[in-house]
């Protein structure tokens, strides 16, 4: 059994979310979701003087994905019966206790304050291994599988839709599912607006020539730069990345041409581009009249999504006088560098 | 195929006595002022990219950010939220949402930011999967491309899909005690 475990609750959290208590923590690998029926009742309870000392109704627990673990009916109060539904990955049965405190504050109001549950589990005592049926082979696709078909077969046949007919007979022209069916062509990226082979050159012009907007792109790993989106101040959307083999690609479709610039490590294959990349990088114009550097502020909801969305390579912002490196999980910048753009900019790789 | 047996009876159990459970989302905002800043935010949202938010991409953050207010207390001190369009998968979120809802059929990952006090998200992939399964549905198509070089190297490119990212998007709101509000762009804070 493990102990019991309590939380305290703030009024504002539930006043939110009102029926709704959401709860975990480290002792539990998921979060929790009280949700208390009717909701009426609950209501009437939660701002009566008698808070929840009367609060007749069903308390249901959920686990994040609004599956039911434990359902508990409640008459004044007090808890006359429970079903518990969870069962854990160990074939134990799970049964939770949970206990309300209730407090009355100086105006009146009673608030629930302090939520303790108790966990009890139950296993089963008899081991035994997956006997889940193995896999059944997938089917081979018009030119999946593993063999090709010979030459002499494909030449007399008519390829799928799709596909196009090659020395090895069908193949599709975007590549094709695990099933061996064709996949339509994807719109990964777009094409570069800018290419500068001297990324200092690159960054010093997105900086000089767009005061008004956010410039965003990637330096490759052989030192260019890639501009991909010149952006208003108010933000939007732009291309992510695309790991591979440890490596981390800008892709984009070649139906707009090749790239003007050579880079190493580039793959062009069956209608794309992919780019080897090492950092992204964009710029916080607005740092112009708000009277910062653009980089000592905390790092923004966004920005710090876009490092999650590409986590293998470095990220920088590039400010007023000064650049800064940011990841997904600090909201402060480091690796800061303050002076002008042709002396800081090697750092950016 | 005991462990298959209780699944099972788990489902059973779940689709009959409960039939609704498997469609609850796992949270419900009911603050009206809250749920109308979250409308328009996906309305304007739908007005500049008809091309991508609008046909069902990305799904909304929305963070509390001061939800310490105590009872009778700080009345003048705004509720504080910030609502912003994500494109990235569940697996790649720094940090695991402390719930998820539907407003106007948009996902919506909420955050309550104080509690990571006293709260550690560390859900498993088995029980986050279902969670991953509705931002999945919210993202392009993740495929398998399978290559032959001129060589005769086989590559195969896995999990291959569109991969967009928001650049300095979001709003903040601020919700006052007599129910004014004031909303504001993020911009690169």
């Amino acid at each position: 059994m493990k102990p019991p475990y309590s939380v305290p609750l703030f009024q504002e959290e539930y006043g939110v979310f009102e029926n709704l208590i959401i709860i975990s923590n480290s002792n539990y690998d998921e979060g929790i979701v009280f949700r208390f029926t009717p909701e009426e009742k609950w209501y009437a309870n939660h701002y009566s003087p008698q808070g929840l000392t009367n609060y007749s109704g069903k308390l249901q627990v959920l686990n994040l994905a609004g599956e039911a673990m434990i359902s508990s009916v409640y008459e004044d109060g007090k808890r006359v019966s429970t079903d518990n539904l969870r069962l854990s990955e160990e074939m134990c049965e799970t049964w939770i206790d949970v206990e309300m405190t209730v407090v009355n504050t100086p105006d009146g109001n009673s608030y629930l304050t302090e939520l303790t549950w108790t966990e009890y589990e139950v296993c089963d005592d008899v081991g035994g291994g997956n006997t889940f049926p193995p896999p059944t082979p997938l089917p081979e696709g018009p030119s999946g599988g593993a063999e090709a078909p010979t030459v002499g077969i494909q030449l007399t046949e008519k390829c799928p839709e799709g596909a196009i007919m090659s020395a090895d007979g069908c193949e599709c022209e975007h590549g094709e599912d695990d099933m061996g069916v064709c996949l339509p062509p994807v719109n990964p990226g777009t094409k570069p607006i800018y290419e500068y082979s001297n990324k200092c050159s690159g960054i010093s012009s997105i900086w000089s020539n767009y005061p008004n907007n956010e410039v965003a792109g990637y330096v490759t790993t052989d030192g260019q730069l890639l501009v991909i989106d010149i952006l208003p101040y108010n933000g939007g959307n732009t291309y992510g990345t695309y790991d591979f083999n440890g490596v981390t690609y800008y892709p984009f479709p070649d139906n707009t041409g090749p790239p003007s610039g050579t880079y190493q490590g580039m793959l062009h294959e069956r209608g794309y581009y992919f780019i080897p990349v090492s950092a992204s990088v964009h710029t916080h114009s607005p740092c112009r009249t708000d009277g910062t550097n653009g980089v000592s502020h905390q790092v923004g909801q966004d920005d710090l999504t876009r490092a999650a969305s590409s986590p293998n390579i470095n990220h920088w912002a590039i400010g007023c006088n000064a650049i800064g490196q940011f990841n997904s999980t600090s909201t402060n910048f480091f690796n800061v560098q303050t002076g002008p753009l042709s002396s800081t900019c090697s750092s950016i790789q | 195929m005991r462990r298959l047996f209780y699944h099972i009876i788990l489902q059973l159990i779940l689709s009959t006595a409960f039939g609704q459970i498997n469609d609850i989302p796992g949270a419900r905002i009911t603050d009206s002022i809250l749920l109308d800043e979250i409308s328009y935010f996906i309305e304007q949202e739908n007005k500049e990219d008809a091309n991508y938010f609008k046909n069902g991409m990305g799904y909304l953050i929305l963070r509390a950010l001061n939800t310490h207010k105590q009872p009778g207390k700080d009345k003048n001190l705004p509720r504080t939220f910030t609502l912003n369009v994500q494109y990235i998968e569940l697996e790649k979120l720094p940090q695991l949402p402390t719930a998820f809802t539907k407003v106007n059929s948009r996902l919506i990952l909420i955050y309550l930011d104080h509690t990571t006090d006293f709260i550690t998200f560390s859900g498993s992939k088995r029980k986050t999967k279902k969670l991953s399964r509705l931002i999945d549905a919210q993202l392009p198509e993740k495929k398998t491309l399978k290559y032959k070089t001129e060589s005769g190297e086989k590559i195969k490119l896995t999990n291959f899909s569109e991969s967009r990212v928001r650049l300095h998007g979001g709003i903040r709101i601020e919700i006052f005690e007599d129910g004014s509000v004031k909303r504001s762009p993020q911009g690169y804070h």
